[in-house]
């Protein structure tokens, strides 16, 4: 019974990271590519841990699944904003307009080689 | 003892951290007493305004419907990945901040990047506006309300700031 609910968390979190994976290469800009991995993995990651601590039941209960969790949901949003800070600064292409009046960013794009600016998409 | 160990609360924390994560070993030990005695002393200029947690109850409430919301947020953003492309209107989104405290403002903006299909963005230098992008967004304004209703104010409750 137990190892039958374990199996179903791994089975769950497999598919959120799964499907993380496949938003990363089948959206299309890198704004959007920023959710799958903020997201779905924080599910996925998240599910495997309550796999284990399923599975370490009858050892006792131990912190160090909670406290792995915990560490994922304060980093994955930090890593997240910094990428998007990136990506605003170099003003890549985005199917969301860019909001240029937002103080505290640079209007101009940067002088930067035009490959680093724009990075090829997917299915153009 | 005040000037040896400033965040008694933060060095505890610390130290059961050490211990949850290697184990009971005394090396451990030692290593937990080193660690929760150096730690607060190098980050204690983030440390100096610290706003109290005024209800221990809707903080867990808030958590447990985080937890919630990551479940459900997960499902949708699963959807909209797994649908057709074209269909998503992603946008950037700008939400005033009623919070003012750089911790509230942090924990605000990480809640709203692991839940509903949005990222934190970026922060206007008066930090009074936080840039959103968002997966999914048919009406802007409803969207920021909603953030705000169900995040920033049971984090005004919980936090003294």
């Amino acid at each position: 019974m137990l190892d039958f609910l374990v199996s179903i968390l791994l089975l769950v979190g497999s598919f959120f990271i799964v499907v993380g994976a496949f938003g990363l290469v089948r959206l299309p800009d890198f704004f959007m590519r920023l959710h799958g991995p903020t997201k779905s993995t924080t599910l996925g990651v998240g599910s495997f841990l309550l796999a284990a601590v399923v599975h370490a039941v009858d050892d006792g209960f131990t912190l160090r699944e909670l406290l792995i969790a915990l560490f994922l949901f304060i980093t994955a949003p930090v890593s997240a904003f910094l990428l998007g800070q990136v990506g605003l600064r170099r003003h890549v292409d985005s199917r969301a307009p860019l909001p240029e009046d937002f103080p505290g960013l640079r209007h101009e794009p940067p002088d930067l080689p035009s490959r680093l600016r724009q990075t090829p998409l997917p299915g153009d | 003892m005040n000037t040896l160990c400033p965040f008694p609360l933060l060095s505890v924390t610390l130290a059961i951290t050490w211990l949850a994560l290697e184990g009971l070993s005394p090396a451990d030990l030692v290593l937990a007493l080193v660690l929760a005695l150096i730690i607060p002393r190098v980050i204690a200029p983030l440390l100096k305004e610290m706003p109290g947690i005024r209800s221990v109850n809707a903080a867990a409430r808030l958590v447990l419907l985080v937890a919630w919301d990551i479940v459900v947020a997960n499902i949708t953003v699963a959807r909209l990945v797994l649908g057709p492309i074209s269909r998503l209107r992603p946008g950037f989104v700008q939400v005033p901040l009623a919070v003012t405290h750089p911790h509230a403002i942090a924990l605000f903006a990480s809640i709203v990047s692991i839940v509903p299909g949005s990222v934190s963005i970026a922060l206007t230098p008066d930090a009074r506006t936080l840039l959103l992008h968002v997966l999914h967004v048919e009406d802007d304004a409803h969207f920021v309300e909603m953030i705000k209703a169900r995040y920033e104010k049971p984090l005004m409750e919980i936090l003294e700031c």
